[in-house]
Formats: C-alpha cells, sequence, structure tokens
C-alpha cells in the first residue's frame, strides 16, 4: 500500500512529533510543542532540548538512522519526569529523519503534573485508554484495600467473640463441674441424713436404756461399769453421727452462748493436721473475752472454710494467723437480732462491742474482680472439682445469721485477711448456757408421739419416772385426734420425721386445739428448713437425738416453768 | 450499572446526611453492610432501589435525589482518581460535554459490561448549545440536570438549562442550555 501524509494529518496523528536534519538540527514541530514546550523552536540543536536513552550512546545521525525500527524514549530537558516514546523515520535517504510518537504516562496524575489532556492522545493512540485503565486498576487497589480492611476488622471481631466464648464455655464447664459437685454434696447429705435418723434412734434408746440401767444399779456394780460403758460407746457414735450431718450441712441450726476463743481453741485441734507442715500456723485465741450468739457448729464451719481457703492459697508455704479479740462496734448501742428461745435471751444479746476472729494468710492474695466475687455462690478460684463454690457463701450466711459482719481486704500477692464480727453479748448468763436441771414433775400432761418403738417406749419411762401423765402413740393423726376428745395437755413431745405427717405440721394443728400447749421437736435428723434454721415460736424447743433422759427432763422442766 | 455509581451513591448520602441515614438506607433497599466494589456490574435494580430508599428516608422528591446525585458525580468521580482525566477532557463546558462519549468510550475498554450513555452537542453558539441525551435507562433527566448543574460550578459558569423529552423515532431528553462565566 502507497499512501502520503500530509503534514496535518501527520500532525493530528503525532501532535508531539517532531523533525530533524541530518546535521541533527530541528527543522519541524508538531502542533503541541507550541504550548507545551515553547522554549523549542526550529533551528535548534536536537540535543540542546533532547536526551536520547539508549543502550548505545546515539550521538549523530547515522546512529540514530540505524536504530530507525527500536523504540526511542527521549527525555525533554526541563520537564523532569517526562518522556517520550515513539520511533525514528529515516526520510529522503536520511537527510530528514522524523521522529513520531507521544508522551508515556504510567500514571494518571502525570497528566495534570505534565499539562497534559486526553485529547494528546489521539484515538489512534492506546496509551490514553492505558490510562484509564490504570486508573481502573488503583480504583480496584483502593477497593481491595477497603475490603481487606473491614476483612481485619471483621476476623478481629470473630477472633474477640470466639474468645468470649471460650470463656463462656470455661465459665459454664466450671458451673456446671460446680453443680456437679454441689449435687454430690447434696446426695451424700440426704444418705447421711437417712442414715444419721435410724441410728440417732437406735442410739437413742442403747444410751437412754443404758442410763436408766445404771440409776438402777449401786455405783460399785461392776455391772453399773459395764453399762456406763455402753453409754460412753453410745456417745461416741451420737459423735459420729453429728460429724456426719455437720459435714452433709444437714445439722439444725442450735444458737447457744459461746465464747468464739474456746470454740477457736476446739477447732484448731481439727484443723492443725489439716494445715500442713510447710504453713506457719499460730492461734491466739485467750478465752474469756466475751460470749456470742451461734451455733458452735456454725462458728466450726465458718473457721473450717476461711482456714482450708488460706491453706490453700500458700501452695508453697507461710504464715497463718487466727486471732480471736474484742474491737468496739461503731455504730454504738443496738439491739442485735438474734435466733431467739427466751425473751430473756433477746434482752440479754444487746452488744456494744464486737468479738472478731482475724484469719491473715501471706497467700496468692485475689484481684479485685475476684474479691468482688468470692461471697457469690459457685463462684470459686480452685480447680474444677476442688471446690464448691459454696465455701465462703456459706460463711457470709453464717455470719449474717449470728448478727455478724465479715469483711476482706487482700491483694494480689501480699496475702488476705478475713474478718469475722460477731456482735459480744452484754449480760452472758451462765443458765443459758448450761441447761438447769428442773424438779420433779407435778403431773403435767404429755403427749407423746414418736413412730420409733423403742425411743417411744423410753421416753414414756423416762417422763413417767419423773412424775408425767403421758399418753403416747405412733401415728401423728390419732395423736390430733387425742387433742381433740381431750385437749388439756401440757407438753406435746414430738418426732419430726414421722410417715404420714411431720411433727411440725402435726403440731400446728394441735396447737390450734390447744393453744397454750408447749411443744418439744426431737429428732436425729430433719429435712424441715425452719427447724434447720432455728426458727421456733418461744413456746417450743428441739432436741437432737440421741438426747440424755437427764437433758430431756431439763428442758420440758425449763419450757414449762418459763409458760407459767 | 457497576459499583462506582453506587458507591457514589453512599459518598452522597453519608457525606450530606450522615452515616446513620445511610444505613437506614441500605436497609430500606435491602442492601447488605459490605462495601460496593467498583469494578463489579450490579444490576440496575440496586441504583434505583437505592434512590427510592433515599427519597422515602430523606423525604425528598426522587428527582431530587437524582439531581443532587448529578451534581455529587462531578465530585465524586475526580475525588474517586478520575479528576486527571476529566480535566483531560476539556477544560470548557461544551468541550468537556462534546468529549463525554469519547471519554465513556475510553472508559468502556476498561469497564467492559459499561452500557453509556451519548452525549450529542448540535446548535452550539457562543453560549448556547443544545444537549442530547440519549440512555437505554429510563428517567435519569434530574440525574443529567444535576450533572451539567455540578460541571457548572466545576468550570465556573452560571447555566440556565430547559429540558424537553423529545419522542421521536430515537426518543431522548433534550437540554437547551445557556451558560456564561461567572463575572
Amino acid at each position: 500500500m502507497s499512501r502520503s501524509l500530509s503534514g496535518a494529518e501527520l500532525s493530528a496523528l503525532f501532535p508531539f512529533c517532531f523533525e530533524i536534519s541530518r546535521s541533527l538540527k530541528i527543522t519541524a514541530l508538531g502542533p503541541r510543542w507550541k504550548s507545551f514546550a515553547p522554549e523549542i523552536a526550529v533551528g535548534d540543536d536536537l540535543f540542546k532540548h533532547f536526551a536520547i536513552e539508549r543502550p548505545l550512546a546515539c550521538m549523530d545521525a547515522a546512529t540514530i538512522c540505524a536504530s530507525r525500527e527500536e523504540i526511542f524514549l527521549l527525555h525533554v530537558h526541563g520537564k523532569p519526569g517526562f518522556t517520550l516514546r515513539g520511533q525514528i523515520l529515516s526520510l529522503d535517504d536520511g537527510d530528514r529523519i522524523l521522529f513520531v510518537g507521544g508522551p508515556w504516562i504510567i500514571h494518571v496524575d502525570d497528566l495534570v503534573l505534565h499539562s497534559l489532556g486526553l485529547s494528546d492522545f489521539p484515538p489512534h493512540d492506546p496509551r490514553g485508554d492505558l490510562l484509564v485503565l490504570l486508573q481502573t486498576r488503583e480504583t480496584t487497589l483502593g477497593d481491595l484495600k477497603l475490603l481487606a480492611s473491614r476483612l481485619r476488622e471483621t476476623a478481629k471481631r470473630l477472633d474477640d467473640r470466639n474468645k468470649q466464648l471460650e470463656e463462656q464455655i470455661v465459665v459454664r464447664d466450671n458451673l456446671e463441674a460446680q453443680l456437679r459437685q454441689s449435687q454430690k454434696v447434696q446426695a451424700v447429705g440426704r444418705l447421711a441424713g437417712g442414715v444419721a435418723h435410724d441410728f440417732n434412734n437406735i442410739l437413742m434408746a442403747i444410751g437412754g436404756y443404758a442410763s436408766l440401767a445404771s440409776t438402777h444399779l449401786a455405783e460399785d456394780d461392776q455391772v453399773r461399769h459395764w453399762v456406763d460403758q455402753i453409754r460412753a460407746a453410745a456417745d461416741r457414735a451420737t459423735g459420729l453421727t453429728q460429724q456426719l450431718l455437720a459435714f452433709s450441712r444437714q445439722k439444725v441450726i442450735q444458737p447457744a452462748a459461746i465464747d468464739p476463743a474456746v470454740e477457736v481453741q476446739t477447732i484448731e485441734r481439727i484443723l492443725r493436721p489439716l494445715i500442713g507442715e510447710n504453713i506457719h500456723f499460730i492461734v491466739t485465741a485467750n478465752a474469756g473475752l466475751g460470749m456470742v450468739w451461734m451455733d458452735p457448729s456454725s462458728l466450726h464451719q465458718i473457721m473450717m472454710n476461711l482456714v482450708i481457703n488460706a491453706r490453700d492459697s500458700m501452695p508453697m508455704g507461710g504464715d497463718l494467723s487466727v486471732i480471736v479479740s474484742e474491737a468496739p462496734r461503731e455504730n454504738g448501742l443496738e439491739a442485735i437480732s438474734i435466733t431467739e428461745p427466751t425473751q430473756s435471751d433477746r434482752e440479754a444479746a444487746t452488744a456494744t462491742s464486737w468479738l472478731t476472729i482475724e484469719v491473715i494468710d501471706s497467700g496468692t492474695g485475689m484481684d479485685e474482680r475476684t474479691k468482688a466475687n468470692i461471697f457469690d455462690p459457685f463462684f470459686t478460684t480452685k480447680d474444677i472439682g476442688k471446690g464448691s463454690g459454696l465455701g465462703l457463701s456459706t460463711v457470709y450466711g453464717l455470719v449474717q445469721q449470728g448478727g455478724g459482719e465479715i469483711e476482706v481486704e487482700s491483694a494480689l500477692g501480699q496475702g488476705s485477711r478475713f474478718l469475722v464480727k460477731l456482735p459480744k453479748l452484754v449480760a452472758p448468763s451462765a443458765e443459758k448456757v448450761v441447761v438447769s436441771v428442773a424438779a420433779q414433775s407435778d403431773g403435767e400432761r404429755v403427749l407423746l408421739v414418736e413412730d420409733e418403738e423403742m425411743v417411744r417406749k423410753l421416753v414414756e419411762q423416762v417422763l413417767t419416772r419423773a412424775g408425767y401423765v403421758v399418753v403416747s402413740t405412733a401415728n401423728p393423726h390419732e395423736a390430733i385426734n387425742i387433742v381433740a376428745n381431750s385437749p388439756r395437755f401440757d407438753l406435746l413431745l414430738s418426732d419430726v420425721v414421722m410417715s404420714g405427717m411431720t411433727g411440725p405440721d402435726m403440731a400446728r394443728q394441735i396447737e390450734k386445739l390447744s393453744p397454750d400447749i408447749c411443744t418439744i421437736f426431737m429428732s436425729g435428723f430433719t429435712e424441715d428448713p425452719s427447724l434447720r434454721a432455728g426458727m421456733i415460736l418461744p413456746t417450743q424447743r428441739y432436741l437432737t437425738k440421741p438426747f440424755q433422759p437427764d437433758t430431756l427432763i431439763a428442758i420440758a422442766g425449763s419450757l414449762l416453768a418459763s409458760r407459767k | 450499572m457497576y459499583g462506582l455509581v453506587n458507591k457514589a451513591v453512599e459518598g452522597l448520602v453519608r457525606s450530606r446526611f450522615g452515616d446513620d441515614s445511610w444505613d437506614k438506607i441500605r436497609i430500606k433497599a435491602g442492601i447488605p453492610d459490605e462495601p460496593f466494589i467498583s469494578m463489579e456490574s450490579y444490576d440496575d435494580a440496586v441504583t434505583y432501589d437505592l434512590v427510592g430508599a433515599a427519597s422515602s428516608v430523606l423525604n425528598l422528591a426522587p428527582e431530587i435525589v437524582l439531581e443532587e446525585f448529578g451534581k455529587y458525580w462531578v465530585l465524586y468521580t475526580g475525588e474517586a482518581g478520575y479528576g486527571a482525566l476529566m480535566q483531560g477532557a476539556g477544560n470548557s463546558l461544551p468541550v468537556f460535554i462534546k468529549n463525554l462519549d469519547s471519554l465513556h468510550t475510553r472508559v468502556k475498554l476498561s469497564y467492559p459490561n459499561l452500557q453509556p450513555p451519548s452525549f450529542r452537542v448540535t446548535d452550539e453558539t457562543a453560549n448556547t448549545f443544545t444537549l442530547h441525551y440519549h440512555s437505554h435507562r429510563a428517567g435519569l433527566a434530574p440525574f443529567v440536570v444535576g450533572l451539567l448543574k455540578g460541571l457548572a460550578s466545576r468550570f465556573n459558569v452560571n447555566v440556565e438549562i430547559a429540558y424537553t423529552r423529545v419522542e421521536d423515532e430515537a426518543p431522548h431528553d433534550s437540554f437547551l442550555i445557556r451558560w456564561e462565566p461567572i463575572s
């Protein structure tokens, strides 16, 4: 194909074209040069304005013409970063050399930098399209960066959520383990309670009849010695059942005026072997500081939990101190609410000061979060299966029940100090601690309800021998009928756990028929919540089986005397 | 339409009405909470749904939303990296509009699914010309009005626009434009 292009056509196709002579002088310029680089003029030396970028130096016309089929890159002096890309055409046997090409731009921002526009890229020139493509790439990269950023945020949120879920799973697993542990303790407790109930009835008969037999024998009689040994063995067995009930927390709360120092000394003997030789265990508990109103077993349980926790916080050993002392009560005189058997007890329970028990260890201590939760039920820092999470919540409940307060100071690595404050009784009287032995009965009428025959017969004999008139039955419904037909009874003495109806339910019905009647419940084990909490009326008493005949007579006499 | 257009709608709402408004509009239009991809081709319905939801949430007539979007599109494409290309497309309102078809043709090389409209200029005088807008999409005349106003602002000129719908063998929108530099 043969075709000649006019100068105008050439300029339209290549606005940046220019022509040079064999002597390398510029002889013609494309139309774009005038506005782009007005300093470049026809007649100027090529190398005054341009630098040719070639692997081999290209400084004369012959060399330039020899490279005419290759890519030429030209730099324009005074236009840093601006490059022309094109090729050389040799015209008229090399007398004229024509450069055809255009700007080489690889970033759209360079368009503005070099004052170029799309019109500088004629339609045939794909470099204009390349610029759009490059911008599209930039836009896509921007989108990708945004997406990557969103993905990272999402991944982080997922990661955080996963961690939260893992923590929740651990907490749930711990709670489930604690629940299982708690259910095991409860199951053991029920078993222990059931066994204790039957055992206590048997022990009641053994000990009671042994007591009765003993009173019929001369002091120097060898048989009396043997009978006393039977009583002693029954007492030991009674202690075992009490321990079993205490362990399973099935024991009925029986508050009394106790010296906390004496109780601490008692529990120290049990605790010391559990502490371990690598812990320096010091107990400072001097009896005589005063009395508090609390079930001794509750105080034992408080001490057991606090001291064992302290021990567990010192696996490598340390110092553990228990100090019983007295401290003034900040809010002065205040009536202390206690579980009350009598009005006089309530009057006595007015405290101006605390008796305090401090348990101080040099163990691992607690952070603020742990400290804030330690009294919550099921909260534990111990390994799964090693703690029920109920220990300190039980302590808290027992202290509250005793009208006291508990404080804790602790910091990580600095040990812990638990301070139990119990209201000191103002006028503890000996008669509240020791049950006085009453005289013989004046013939008061007693309704005895006991479904265990051997216990019923024993109690009947004991009461009769003490001068009481006793009507007995094994059936609570029959007992109600007896009172309905003959309401004048002074005392109802009843078992708690019986088939058909519980002792407290029966007593409520009988008290409606005979409002002045006093009641003594006797049981080796009860699930009745009010009895277990010590919540009984002033006209009621609770006797833990097995008990000695003298104790029964003393309690009955005391109760009937208080009624008069 | 390409994601670039939907990103511009999002940018308009976020910049003028806040992120909360965008969330409401996006939810009303049934759009998931994820970034639009500029180079991804979306169904035209996505854009129309966004305009409809914006009209409802912002309590503005759809024509107003489209006109605002037209104005914003000029700004957005400049900010989204196409400023240099737009600058290269002309330094006056009529020149720029005359180069739009060429610009779109180049852009189509990179966006192969692009179905650009056509902008044809006739009856040009020193301060007037007629723009013929052909598009296979309906109802976008208000968008072109906004686009012309946005370009007028870019080239620092005042414009008066008279719109006519031409229903001949090639139905299209016609805009008689009078423009003059802001003194």
